[in-house]
């Protein structure tokens, strides 16, 4: 029985490592993976699989390590990669006028936000939700942090297009 | 005026991330482009509509942290006794082994056995194919001897019931071993005085650990993955 007793301390340092960060990651696998079935699957599994390999996690950075486990298995589920030949185009410059954001709903934006591949959907998640710096950003996609600049450029370059669509209908 | 070359500077500007030489070319370019200065606005008012995009939080029931098991009662016990032993199991052994990185384990092992490497090789074009059949997993193999890290040759490693490759370096005294995981793996910081580097690189971490400076292995963590561009 000593593992039984032994686990309480573990349970405590991994719920405050990592488990905080559970809405944050069910978050991105919700927007990534478009349903709440998959995306409740892929945090179990994502939780599960980090409190197994937690002797693993040297330094405090709980969040970018579960959201970097999650997004892989979205991406396993998606059975694609993402699409990484967005990153050559050049970004488009984004005019967007203040009454343009006021006259859309909050409807407007969340259509706006689902229409975007996933590379452009992530990122923005990432940064404008998550607050994640540059460099928090590059771990969890695996990229370095001058593409998550040019990335995000492009990334909100698309959505400002995507809400102009949206302002038309 | 041609502000394209502005374009990405611009995000990095709204974030706070660009660095102080392009923040002050960009400042000063802000000052005499209205068109530009209309954009950091935009980027701000996209911001906030970001803001108001919708927000799902993790639902409360039915996605359990692996967490609870304070109370011990010994219905539920059994009823659960099958499903919890596959899944607290292998959890209990990682612990332990866990208790000495597992990466520090097989580094010292295989410098204490006095053979560090199974195939001596510093051609990165023999080391890889050397892999391929006794791993499965094709890690890239780089030589950075001219960098001052010298490719040694290669070995397979245990960890966590997985047959993975090693690549062994050289630094002036120094041993480096650096493995490579078909998961992902974050290992940074210093344990039992050897400093650990992980990254991702195509799907695969790579993990280098040895007993040299901190600021030595950010060098051949980033001189490696430099490397794979």
């Amino acid at each position: 029985m000593g593992f039984f007793r032994r686990k309480p301390h573990e349970h405590d340092l991994f719920e405050r490592r990592v488990g905080i960060h559970a809405d944050s990651a069910y978050n991105l696998a919700r927007w990534l993976l478009g349903n709440e079935e998959d995306a409740k699957d892929v945090l179990q599994d994502a939780l599960l699989s980090a409190y197994r390999s937690m002797h693993q996690l040297v330094s405090d950075d709980g969040k970018t390590w579960l959201l970097t486990i999650v997004r892989n298995r979205c991406y396993k589920i998606l059975r694609k990669p993402p699409l990484l030949e967005l990153d050559d185009a050049e970004p488009s410059p984004i005019r967007l006028e203040e009454q343009v954001m006021s006259s859309l709903s909050l409807e407007n934006i969340n259509i706006a936000l689902e229409q975007l591949a996933e590379s452009h959907r992530e990122i923005l998640i990432l940064r404008e939700m998550e607050d994640m710096p540059y460099s928090e950003i590059a771990t969890v996609l695996g990229i370095p942090v001058g593409t998550v600049m040019s990335r995000l450029a492009r990334a909100r370059a698309a959505l400002a297009l995507s809400l102009e669509k949206e302002e038309v209908l | 005026m041609n502000c394209d070359r502005y374009q990405v500077w611009l995000s990095g500007y709204h974030d706070g991330e660009l660095g102080s030489e392009e923040t002050e070319l960009l400042e000063t370019h802000l000052k005499t482009c209205a068109d530009c200065t209309k954009q950091v606005q935009g980027l701000r008012v996209l911001s906030t509509g970001m803001k108001s995009a919708k927000r799902y939080d993790a639902p409360a029931a039915g996605v359990k942290l692996p967490t609870r098991h304070h109370s011990f009662n010994f219905l539920s016990f059994a009823a659960g006794a099958v499903t919890v032993a596959s899944i607290w199991l292998p959890i209990w052994f990682a612990d332990r082994a866990g208790q000495t990185n597992e990466f520090v384990q097989n580094h010292v092992a295989a410098l204490a056995s006095g053979r560090v490497v199974q195939v001596v090789s510093n051609d990165r074009h023999n080391v890889k194919p050397w892999f391929a059949g006794k791993v499965s997993l094709a890690p890239r193999v780089l030589d950075l001897s001219t960098q001052g890290f010298t490719l040694v040759g290669g070995r397979v490693d245990h960890l966590q019931n997985l047959d993975v490759p090693t690549m062994e370096f050289k630094h002036g005294n120094h041993f480096l071993s650096l493995t490579v995981l078909p998961q992902s793996a974050r290992l940074n910081g210093e344990q039992r005085g050897f400093a650990l580097r992980s990254w991702q690189e195509s799907g695969l971490t790579y993990v280098a650990v040895s007993d040299m400076d901190a600021s030595e292995m950010d060098k051949f963590a980033s001189l490696y993955q430099q490397g794979a561009r």
